[in-house]
């Protein structure tokens, strides 16, 4: 684990795993060329449905082989975002990684007793997890922001394979 | 059984009692304007998040100028196409519009293909022209660190100078790569380079941007809480407030001075 110190001390970032190093891993090595997907105006709409606020980007980043995608998404526990790493298998959760965390309360979510409740996972028609994710007391916002992460990048992904299979 | 009261003490404590009331009415008007302060601000302290105190910023130029509210001198400005992006102090301008949500040192600007390009120390963002971020590039995309300045040679790549070297991308933006062109073609041939460089914007520009910072700087909840506290008139402005805490103490015994009086005398 590698801890970063920028700044003051409410500018802590700890980087859990270099985003880079999430993404070669998931592909074992051989990592595809990465993609972009473009938020067209429904995207948008669904997106900030699930987020709770529009996203800040117009377009996402994403790997993705043989039904099998990776996602670097952030969103902002209480004050900071948290950088996760999110591979959908299938239309499954297959991963979570917190790889960076800056907030300065919440750490929790960054162990697998938290991130493996979502493996499994599928999006149901409510654009809900169809599992509950267990909270933790103190991290009520981060485990939150990683629970609508996931359901962003299933989303995504769905509409990735729906478009991709015509 | 009592004896019955000298008419002349009688006289003396009614006029006592009478004098002490013109000063508690005399007093409670000059409070009267105190109180009505100090409660407004004091209900608008308890909802501060209802009323977005500290989300909303004084906008007036007197105010501002009444707290001593400048910008900083340290302006950094790059010119691309028909559109300045400047730094002053932590905040990001696109023309006179602050650019939310993005901090970090500007390196540059340019314009590639009507996507804006702005550099800032550890990721490229690209944004619309009229000012929405298309992606955020760091070095999850691949964004080399260090990165000092950025340009576009003359095939229309972008460039970054970062600290182990010069890396290029493609037009999507999507990998970056060691810049190498200088040196693979041969014969060797010169490429241009050309840097986004800094630029003085125009005075009604930098004027508009100066104007524009101040407005993000004195939240609402700071003049309350001064006008509550006192300091908003001055560092002796506590101890008015402290002065008038006094005469509200000073009110409320002469209330219970002329409203036991009266009990006592009506028995």
């Amino acid at each position: 684990m590698l801890l970063l110190v920028t700044g003051s001390v409410f500018a802590t970032e700890n980087v859990l795993q270099d985003p880079q190093d999430f993404v070669h891993d998931v592909f074992a090595g051989d990592v595809p060329k990465p993609q972009v997907l473009w938020l067209t105006a429904d995207l948008a709409d669904d997106a900030t449905g699930i987020m709770g606020h529009p996203l800040q980007a117009l377009r996402i980043r994403y790997w993705e082989r043989d039904g099998r995608s990776a996602w670097i998404l952030e969103e902002i526990g209480k004050e900071r975002p948290i950088t996760t790493g999110i591979v959908v298998d299938h239309g499954k959760v297959d991963r979570v990684k917190v790889l960076i965390y800056r907030e300065t309360r919440g750490q929790e979510v960054q162990y697998t007793f938290f991130t493996d409740q979502f493996k499994g996972a599928v999006l149901q028609s409510d654009r809900q997890l169809n599992r509950s994710i267990d909270t933790i007391s103190g991290a009520t916002l981060s485990v939150r922001a990683l629970t609508k992460l996931a359901r962003l990048a299933l989303y995504l992904d769905h509409y990735v394979q729906s478009r991709k299979s015509g | 059984m009592s004896s019955p009261e000298n008419p002349v003490d009688s006289k003396k404590k009614r006029s006592k009692t009478h004098h002490v009331t013109l000063w508690h009415r005399y007093l409670g008007l000059t409070g009267l304007a105190f109180i009505l302060v100090l409660a407004v601000t004091g209900i608008m302290l308890n909802h501060t998040e209802l009323l977005k105190l500290d989300s909303r910023f004084v906008e007036s130029g007197l105010l501002l100028d009444w707290y001593d509210i400048k910008a900083p001198d340290n302006t950094v400005s790059y010119h691309a196409d028909n559109l300045w992006v400047t730094q002053l102090g932590d905040q990001l301008y696109l023309n006179d519009h602050r650019i939310h949500d993005l901090t970090g040192v500007l390196v540059g600007a340019l314009v590639m293909e009507g996507v804006l390009v702005v550099g800032l120390e550890g990721s490229v963002v690209l944004m619309t022209p009229e000012g929405g971020i298309i992606e955020r590039l760091t070095g999850t995309a691949g964004v080399p660190a260090g990165m000092t300045r950025i340009g576009v040679d003359n095939s229309g790549n972008l460039i970054v100078q970062a600290a182990h070297g010069q890396y290029s991308t493609d037009a999507t933006f999507l990998e970056w790569r060691e810049y190498t062109d200088r040196v693979s073609t041969f014969p060797l041939q010169v490429v241009a380079i050309a840097w986004a460089e800094p630029q003085a914007p125009p005075p009604p520009l930098q004027a508009s941007i100066v104007r524009a910072y101040r407005t993000t700087v004195l939240p609402l909840e700071r003049i309350a809480l001064d006008i509550h506290g006192g300091p908003f008139v001055g560092k002796w402005g506590k101890y008015f407030v402290d002065a008038v805490g006094v005469l509200f103490v000073v009110l409320a015994l002469f209330g219970f001075w002329i409203w036991a009086a009266r009990k006592w005398r009506r028995g």
